[in-house]
């Protein structure tokens, strides 16, 4: 049964074609907002949400963008974007935005959102460059939210604060797992996955 | 005929891109400011009122922050006289200790061998936050205090019994320190040995020195000595010696004594200050 093209576009970055795991694109955010969940979902909110309306401005705009500042046209939606997201977390959700103080504004330099303007959203219709970009942000979402899910269980014995096996910081019985806190664990959360999706996905695997 | 890779097609695009973009994004920050604001506001009163006991974020919500907050009494001093301020530099309504504290013309600097808490310069006015008894004698005062941790300066808030030397409490507001090692002074259980009734901290010894320091392997109500010990922090010396450190420079002479003697000697006069 054939997929209509707007379901393969929303559909295939999540496993097949993810951005993160088969890309290799957009990395350095999952290394820092992934020690606790909390921030981990405000920030793929963020991403999907910013990546899927900047590939529909971009892509609206694509027959007027000269050539010559093409990239620097696509830079200042996206950041735009990126600054109003920014303002509406400090005002609405104060506390997770001070947890995130950074990395909201980096998801300028997200190589995921510039990546699919440029690559998608140039050539193809608005409402298709917005799927993409929704797309690509749910299978970034879905590697960060794995990532965060062990962090913050292995790192800290909770899973969005709730407590699941109580810290002996707090006097119980589990010895938090410090590397797990660290950003680098991340790297290697990513690997595994990158691992595990290319066992069962072997068209994944670049040929030698 | 609107011709888009020309000089001047070129210009006319960046031009009404960047006027639209700066519209939204000034609609949208200015727009919210005001939300921004009183969620920073509300934030630090209720810091304030945490360090006083007197808000519990398990039992208490965010509503009532500002009910709670009436019967807390700021005052603006002056930390070098211990007294009330008498300016026209700094207003008590309008005042922001981080503005403060890096504008040059209102910081005193701090003589290095002083400056145990690694912060340069100390901001001549400050804005402390009292709660007085029905018969206006001064129970707790609230001091904000800040120091040099490992990677960050940790601004903190630590409430004084009236009689100037025993903890009431002591938290943190800002910080930058890494989650779960130095990070932990915002660990509930560590912050509850400042304000445990049964064994409370006394900062001062008789000869009136500042004695509180850090013991590594835990203190509890058993630990000898351990009204002038705070735990260390495992995995966090460096942290754990700012605070230790930030303690010995606020509460010394170059800190808040003045202040303190003034108090404990009845000569504070609780002005009305605004909020």
């Amino acid at each position: 049964m054939a997929q209509s093209k707007s379901a393969k576009v929303l559909l295939t970055p999540i496993f097949a074609n993810n951005p993160i795991a088969l890309q290799v694109l957009g990395i350095c955010s999952a290394l820092a907002v992934t020690s606790k969940m909390e921030t981990t979902v405000v920030m793929c909110i963020a991403v999907t949400l910013v990546t899927g309306f900047s590939s529909l401005i971009v892509s609206a705009m694509r027959e007027y963008i000269p050539n010559s500042i093409r990239i620097i046209v696509q830079m200042t939606v996206i950041a735009s974007l990126v600054i109003m997201v920014d303002q509406i977390l400090k005002a609405f959700l104060p506390e997770i935005a001070k947890t995130m103080s950074v990395f909201v504004g980096l998801i300028i330099t997200n190589c995921i959102v510039m990546g699919r303007a440029e690559g998608f959203a140039m050539k193809n219709g608005p409402m298709l460059s917005f799927l993409d970009g929704i797309g690509n942000g749910l299978g970034y979402s879905v590697l960060l939210l794995i990532v965060g899910l062990v962090r913050e269980s292995l790192g800290t014995g909770k899973l969005f604060g709730v407590t699941l096996a109580s810290s002996v910081n707090e006097g119980g019985w589990y010895v938090p797992n410090g590397l797990m806190l660290l950003p680098p664990s991340a790297f290697f959360l990513i690997g595994i996955f990158i691992w595990v999706l290319r066992t069962f996905d072997k068209s994944q695997v670049e040929s030698e | 005929m609107f011709q888009r890779d020309s000089v001047g097609g070129t210009f006319t695009v960046a031009a009404i891109l960047c006027v639209v973009c700066s519209i939204i994004v000034s609609l949208t920050a200015v727009g919210l400011r005001p939300i921004k604001e009183e969620n920073e506001q509300l934030a630090f009163q209720r810091e304030v009122l945490t360090v006083l006991g007197l808000y519990d974020r398990e039992k208490n919500k965010t509503e009532e922050i500002p009910e709670l907050f009436k019967q807390v009494k700021p005052l603006l001093v002056n930390i070098d006289e211990g007294k009330v301020a008498e300016t026209d530099k700094v207003n008590a309504e309008t005042f922001n200790l981080q503005e403060v504290s890096a504008n040059p013309e209102l910081v005193v600097d701090i003589p290095p061998e002083k400056d145990v808490a690694g912060i340069g310069a100390r901001e001549k006015f400050t804005k402390v936050y009292m709660l007085t008894d029905s018969n206006g004698k001064i129970d707790q005062i609230v001091l904000p205090v800040r120091g040099k941790g490992l990677w960050s300066t940790m601004w903190g808030l630590l409430s004084l019994d009236g009689d100037g030397k025993t903890v009431r409490g002591l938290t943190f507001y800002a910080d930058g320190e890494t989650p779960g090692l130095g990070g932990e002074i915002n660990n509930p259980r560590w912050k509850a040995a400042w304000s445990n009734p049964e064994c409370p901290k006394v900062l001062y010894n008789e000869q009136g020195e500042v004695t509180i320091s850090m013991f590594k392997g835990g203190v509890t109500c058993e630990t000898p000595n351990s009204e002038h010990r705070f735990e260390a922090l495992g995995g966090a010396t460096i942290t754990t010696r700012g605070v230790e450190a930030m303690m010995h420079y606020w509460l010394g002479d170059h800190g808040y004594k003045p202040l303190i003697k003034n108090m404990t000697s009845g000569q504070l006069q609780v002005a009305t200050a605004s909020n």
